[in-house]
C-alpha cells in the first residue's frame, strides 16, 4: 500500500490519512522531509542527535495536530515550521538561545561601508560555516532559509511572521556580523 | 536586496558550496522510530475514540433506563419508552449542548449563592 502513495501529493496521503485514520499514510511524508526537515534542525541546533530528536518529535506533533493543517496550503513549509517551533523550544529549553540585544536592533545597517561587497575577498565556506554558528538563532534562521533553502523573501516574511523590513534589517545585520567573525578569524 | 544576495554570495553563500555543505551533513535516517512513535499514538487516539463511544451508548441506555423505572413506573408503556428511546439518540448531539448549558447555568447559580452567602456572613460579623 505505501509504494502505491509514494507518487501521491502531500495533501492527496493526508486526505486519506483523515478519512481512514490509518498512520500508514504518513509514511511517505516522513520519508520525503526528514533529511530536509533534519537538514534545518541541524542548522540551528549544531548537534546531530538534538537535530534528530528534533524532527522525530515534530513528526509526531504533525501527526496528532494534522486537523489544523490547512489542506491546499502546503504541508512543506508547515511542517517546518513545527521543527522550527521545536528547534526554539528546546534552544530556550537547554539555555543556549542566542537573542538579539535591543541595541542592536536600533541600528541602521545599509549605512555601513564596511557592508560593500566588493571589499570582500572570496572565502572558504567551511569558515563561513563556523562563523554562521556565531550568529543569533534569529539571525541564523534568516539565513538559513534564505541561503540554503533558496527561499523567496515574501515566503520567509509569511513563515517567520516578521515584516520585509524587519527580514531585510536581519539579512543585513547577520552580513555585517559575519564579515566581522570572519576578519577576527 | 539583490545587493545583500551579492554580499552573501561574496562571503561564500553560492549556491555550488550550500549544496555541498548541505549534503556533507551526516544524516542517518530514524523513519523507523518514527513511525513506530506515529503508530502508538494513532494507536491511542483510535482506543480513546472507541472508548468515547462506548461511554456515549452507556450514558444513552443509563438515561432511558432511569426514564423506564422513575419516570414511567405506573404507565408501564413500552411504546413511550421506545419514543423515548429514539428521541435521545436522535437527539443526543442537542441535548448533549442542553446538558452543557444546564450545567454552566448551575454553576453560575452556585457562584452567585456562594458570593451572596460570604457577603451575607460578612455583614452578620460586622453587626454582631
Amino acid at each position: 500500500m505505501i509504494k502505491q502513495n509514494e507518487g501521491e501529493d502531500d495533501d492527496a496521503l493526508i486526505k486519506k490519512y483523515i478519512a481512514t485514520g490509518k498512520s500508514d499514510y504518513f509514511e511517505p511524508l516522513v520519508e520525503r522531509y526528514e533529511k530536509y526537515a533534519y537538514i534545518y534542525a541541524f542548522s540551528l541546533l549544531n548537534n546531530e542527535f538534538d537535530a534528530q530528536d528534533v524532527v522525530a518529535e515534530s513528526f509526531l506533533k504533525a501527526f496528532t495536530k494534522i486537523k489544523q493543517y490547512r489542506l491546499d496550503s502546503s504541508f512543506k513549509n508547515w511542517f517546518l515550521k513545527i521543527v522550527h517551533n521545536t528547534c526554539f523550544d528546546l534552544l530556550r529549553k537547554n539555555k543556549k538561545m542566542v537573542y538579539l540585544d535591543d541595541l542592536e536592533n536600533g541600528e541602521s545597517l545599509y549605512k555601513d561601508d564596511a557592508l560593500c561587497y566588493n571589499n570582500i575577498d572570496a572565502l572558504d565556506f567551511g569558515e563561513v560555516q563556523k562563523s554562521l554558528d556565531l550568529l543569533p538563532h534569529e539571525l541564523k534562521v534568516v539565513v538559513i532559509l534564505r541561503y540554503y533553502y533558496d527561499w523567496e523573501y515574501k515566503t520567509i516574511c509569511e513563515f517567520l511572521k516578521i515584516p520585509m523590513g524587519t527580514l531585510s534589517s536581519r539579512l543585513n545585520r547577520a552580513c555585517k556580523k559575519l564579515k566581522n567573525y570572519i576578519k577576527e578569524g | 536586496m539583490e545587493d545583500l544576495d551579492k554580499m552573501m554570495e561574496s562571503l561564500g553563500f553560492n549556491q555550488g558550496s550550500v549544496k555541498s555543505f548541505a549534503s556533507g551533513i551526516p544524516f542517518n535516517s530514524r523513519k523507523s522510530d518514527i513511525m513506530k512513535n506515529i503508530r502508538k499514538a494513532g494507536e491511542a487516539a483510535s482506543s480513546a475514540k472507541e472508548f468515547q463511544a462506548l461511554f456515549f451508548i452507556f450514558s444513552i441506555a443509563f438515561t432511558v433506563l432511569i426514564f423506564r423505572f422513575f419516570v414511567l413506573t405506573e404507565a408501564q408503556n413500552t411504546l413511550l419508552v421506545s419514543l423515548f428511546t429514539g428521541f435521545v439518540i436522535n437527539y443526543s448531539e442537542q441535548l448533549l449542548e442542553a446538558f452543557k448549558l444546564l450545567s454552566m447555568l448551575a454553576s453560575g447559580v452556585i457562584c452567585l449563592g456562594i458570593y451572596a452567602l460570604i457577603h451575607h456572613f460578612k455583614n452578620e460579623q460586622t453587626f454582631c
